[in-house]
């Protein structure tokens, strides 16, 4: 792991709602058509599915009438201080200082030793085991937003950098300044098209941005946060044992 | 001068420390791995602005509002449009796939003929000229099966059939279909809407309301503009379960019962049942049911149901909503309970159900959907017999084959008893690999379709798709084809292309009004009279139906029950998975082409684990799944997830997992009522 976390100006991130989130897999979907991500026949093997968001299901574990569920979406966290980055030999991630803290992915640059992927504490990262495929025709529905990636490689979710490039070209060519850009300007796919409206984007730094207040409030949590990677991603659930199953460091602090 | 060994080490030594050393070295492995990894045969993404244009896509059930994404005339993606007043800004997992589903390996491409080789490629004219002949050699015994309630194009199929002095217009089981079968039981008129904004209390009875019931997207929006509470009545955790305010559990099948029980304790508290005609028969029921047989029956506590009805009782005008959670095959008497109870507790002028007028036709010959809803698929085909075979059926956009309850032996009368099948659809799915002739759909991108007041509205709404892109494949319009049929059969239609048909439904529902934005039209619904009477018929079959079942000596039930269950991204049975969802489904339900059931550990007890493999049978059909021990479903509760086990499209989802439609017991198959499937009594055997 690095030495600390970095100090960032603008903290670009996600705050996750689950007890809004129903579960029903548009993230999923809209992120795999803006990322181009490839297609797979055999969805059986999940931990070899390449998939950017993964919708997990949480259960308190007991039994009727006290049990209780939650749906909870898991991107990248872009932690701000990554355990991926200080393992890759070859710098093809990095963490990204300068422009609103993420966690980059060279996928041309890899050389597919997967270290990152060990050292990711929230299996964030998938391998290429085969060459992307798209059945015959569908590869005409590839969007411009993201290079497919080849054999051998290790990807992951950016928070659609590409639109983030987008919204600060259009703040320049409209002559405003692209480092105070407003929260509906750059908005990640997922967040895009959540029909329950379960995801947040915005500047974490920004007390103006949504996200800001809520990452903020007593119901927000980041998952293990006891291993200090601060995610840039938090999530709001006012039920308790959800708290206590996505953070075991964040218990002992309330227990004193 | 000679070369000392020691000379010689220390060369290699420095060799390999400055090769270490230097970048270059780096740099050229850096750059290896860059260009050797730029294989060619990666498929290169286009370059360009994309440009967006709004539509309504007709492809999921919550028909979303969206952009499409185009890159030189090219749909590349879909996004929500915010602006869209139906879907009001959400794209549902299903409507986000529309794009790539063009080229889905299972798109049906051009018009096909069964031969004895299997299907072959037939030009358009020809394949008209052989299906009109049969259907005019099939005179009056001809019938339609639809697998969409909304479409326009009914109207069409309709007066066709209807030309020929048939009437056997049937649509695929649905939700609506049970709504307005109860709404009329209840001496009801018009179609039903929900009127959410006057109501803060939603309770959903079985209803998946947040994923595969009514509508969705625009449910989930609605509900948090009206700050609505949600209330989940059922015998799993489907997704509604997971955001609702209170949940409470029955024992599987039991959910009329729950019902007896509300209204049970209504009368006590001193509200009254409508004294009409009729409702002595539920009066006489109710005395039959104490609040203790009850509660026994759906195995719900006395402090858990005192809380639920407390909590509608403090509610303003409690909105009931019964459905099933696979979509299909709720009890009708479930649905008029419903809304009894609704219209019990609704204050004055809060009415939360209204009502708008049916479709009206434009076409004269066409038989009123008041007619077309009321007729059962299911019964309808059990009937047939091989000695007086129908001798034509047209199937539109409707997989019978797959998504009708018992299913093995719907395919044995299907195959047996119907002479000539004609398909209209977009894939290649099991009803149409066991048609005769196969015309190709195009998708709501492609072509002109229309929605009328979808289920689950609040308003009545028209909505009409927009194409934005020439059909990427031979494919017409269900509009353009039935319209083909009719000219070839010799009827007049009195509209010549889908366009003037599409352009005159417009014209009909947006004459005079200003309300019209981006082909979305509403109109506010008038509040219905009350109910106006009760037929005791729904009440009676559901209570002949209620099985005799032996109790263990204290008083445990031993019979297993299969609840199946559906979600949006699983896809329609028309398309099957989008192959771009198939990584949403989660491992605990399906893993090396198995499937898995649900099953907590009190009916596990000490015979199942988790990775067994168990038999399920109905006693008529079985099949095979693990278990896989979860307490997200109640005891004697079966959970399995539908929407696998197909035998046709394609090697995203053909022959993977198993469709626990097959073992579903249907009730009230001979009553003039129509069929269930909420009591799936099954057995289960360790393999």
């Amino acid at each position: 792991m690095a030495s600390g976390p970095v100090e960032l100006k603008i903290r670009w991130g996600m705050v996750i709602d689950v007890d809004k989130c129903t579960g029903c897999g548009a993230c999923m979907t809209a992120c795999q058509a803006e990322n181009n991500v490839g297609l797979e026949e055999n969805f059986s093997k999940e931990h070899r599915a390449i998939s950017w968001i993964k919708v997990r299901k949480l259960d308190n574990g007991k039994s009727f009438p006290d049990y209780d569920e939650v749906y909870m979406p898991q991107p990248c966290m872009q932690c701000q201080n990554p355990p991926c980055v200080p393992v890759c030999p070859v710098v093809a991630t990095e963490k990204g200082v300068e422009d609103g803290g993420f966690v980059s992915q060279i996928a041309p640059r890899c050389i597919g030793c997967r270290y990152c992927m060990v050292a990711c504490p929230y299996e964030s990262r998938a391998f290429n085991w085969h060459d992307p495929v798209w059945p015959e025709g569908m590869e005409k529905t590839l969007t411009p937003n993201t290079s497919t990636r080849m054999r051998g490689v290790v990807e992951k979710c950016t928070y659609c950098h590409h639109r983030y490039t987008a919204a600060r070209a259009k703040a320049y060519e409209e002559g405003r300044d692209p480092n105070e850009l407003g929260e509906d300007e750059y908005i990640p796919a997922c967040v895009e098209k959540c029909p329950s409206g379960a995801l947040y984007f915005g500047d974490l730094n920004n007390p103006e941005h949504t996200v800001y207040t809520l990452s903020h409030s007593e119901n927000a949590f980041r998952l293990l946060e006891k291993i200090g990677a601060e995610p840039q991603l938090y999530y709001i659930s006012e039920r308790d044992w959800v708290q206590k199953m996505a953070d075991y460091h964040l218990e002992l602090k309330r227990k004193g | 001068m000679g070369v000392k060994r020691r000379t010689f080490l220390q060369f290699l030594a420095g060799g390999a420390v400055g090769t270490l050393a230097t970048p270059v070295v780096w740099q050229g492995i850096d750059d290896t791995a860059i260009w050797t990894q730029n294989f060619p045969w990666i498929p290169r993404i286009p370059k360009g602005d994309v440009e967006y244009t709004p539509i309504v896509s007709k492809f999921c059930s919550s028909f979303s509002g969206a952009k499409i994404g185009m890159i030189h005339g090219n749909p590349v993606c879909v996004s929500p449009d915010i602006d869209n007043p139906f879907s009001l800004g959400g794209v549902s997992s299903f409507a986000g796939t529309e794009v790539q589903m063009l080229y889905s390996p299972s798109r049906i491409r051009q018009p096909m003929i069964k031969t004895e080789s299997g299907f072959q490629p037939i030009s358009w004219s020809e394949g008209i000229e052989i299906a009109s002949k049969k259907i005019k050699e099939a005179g009056n015994s001809l019938a339609v099966l639809s697998g969409d309630d909304t479409s326009s194009v009914n109207e069409l199929l309709c007066a066709l059939i209807a030309n020929q002095g048939a009437g056997n217009y049937f649509y695929m089981p649905n939700e609506r279909q049970v709504a307005q079968v109860a709404w009329e039981m209840l001496g009801g008129t018009d179609m039903v809407v929900y009127q959410y904004e006057k109501s803060n209390m939603i309770v959903a009875i079985g209803a998946n309301v947040v994923d595969s019931f009514g509508l969705p997207v625009r449910f989930v929006k609605l509900r948090e503009k009206y700050e609505s509470k949600l209330v989940y009545i059922g015998s799993h955790a489907t997704n509604t379960y997971g955001v609702a305010d209170a949940r409470y559990m029955v024992f599987p099948g039991t959910e009329v019962i729950f019902m007896f029980g509300v209204i049970l304790a209504l009368l006590d508290k001193g509200y009254s049942l409508p004294q009409v005609e009729g409702i002595d028969v539920l009066k006489a029921t109710l005395q039959r049911y104490s609040l203790n047989k009850i509660l026994e029956e759906t195995k719900c506590t006395q402090e858990r149901f005192d809380m639920f009805i407390n909590s509608i009782l403090q509610a303003h005008s409690p909105l009931f909503l019964a459905g099933s959670s696979v979509g299909s095959g709720t009890p009708v008497i479930l649905v008029m309970l419903s809304m009894l109870v609704t219209q019990m507790l609704a204050k004055e002028g809060s009415y939360p159900i209204g009502t708008v007028p049916y479709p009206s036709a434009i076409t004269p010959q066409a038989i009123r959907f008041t007619t077309q809803i009321k007729n059962d698929a299911l019964s309808y085909i059990q009937a047939l017999s091989k000695e007086a075979p129908l001798q034509c059926m047209i199937t539109y956009q409707a997989n019978p084959l797959y998504a009708l309850p018992n299913t093995k032996k719907v395919e044995a009368q299907w195959n047996t008893t119907i002479a000539y099948k004609i398909a209209l659809a977009s894939f290649m799915d099991e009803t149409v690999s066991a048609s005769d002739i196969v015309f190709p759909l195009t998708l709501s991108i492609e072509g002109i379709d229309d929605a009328y007041t979808p289920y689950g509205s609040d308003k009545l709404y028209y909505l009409q798709t927009t194409p934005c892109i020439e059909p990427v494949c031979d494919a017409k319009t269900g509009a353009d084809i039935t319209l083909l049929l009719a000219n070839a059969c010799g009827i007049d239609m009195g509209v010549h292309s889908a366009k003037e048909f599409f352009d005159k439904k417009l014209a009909q529902y947006t004459s005079g009004q200003s309300n019209v934005s981006a082909k979305v039209y509403s109109v506010e619904p008038s509040t219905p009279p009350l109910c106006s009477r009760f037929s005791p018929l729904p009440l009676q079959v559901y209570l002949n139906a209620i099985p005799v079942t032996p109790r263990s000596v204290d008083g445990a039930r031993d019979e297993m029950y299969l609840i199946p269950y559906t979600q949006q991204y699983m896809g329609t049975p028309m398309t099957s998975v989008p192959p771009f969802n198939v990584k949403n489904i989660p491992h605990t339900v399906f893993k090396d082409k198995e499937m898995y059931v649900l099953i907590n550990k009190n009916t596990a007890g000490t015979t199942l684990r988790t990775g067994d493999k168990v038999n399920i049978t109905n006693g008529e059909d079985s099949i095979q799944a693990r278990v896989y021990i979860h307490e997200s479903v109640i005891d004697n509760g079966v959970a399995l997830l539908a929407g696998l086990g197909h035998t046709a499209f394609d090697a995203f989802t053909k022959n993977k997992g198993v469709n626990p439609m097959r073992v579903l017991s249907v009730e009230n198959v001979k009553e003039s009522l129509l069929c269930s499937w909420s009591r799936n009594t099954i057995k289960i055997t360790k393999v």
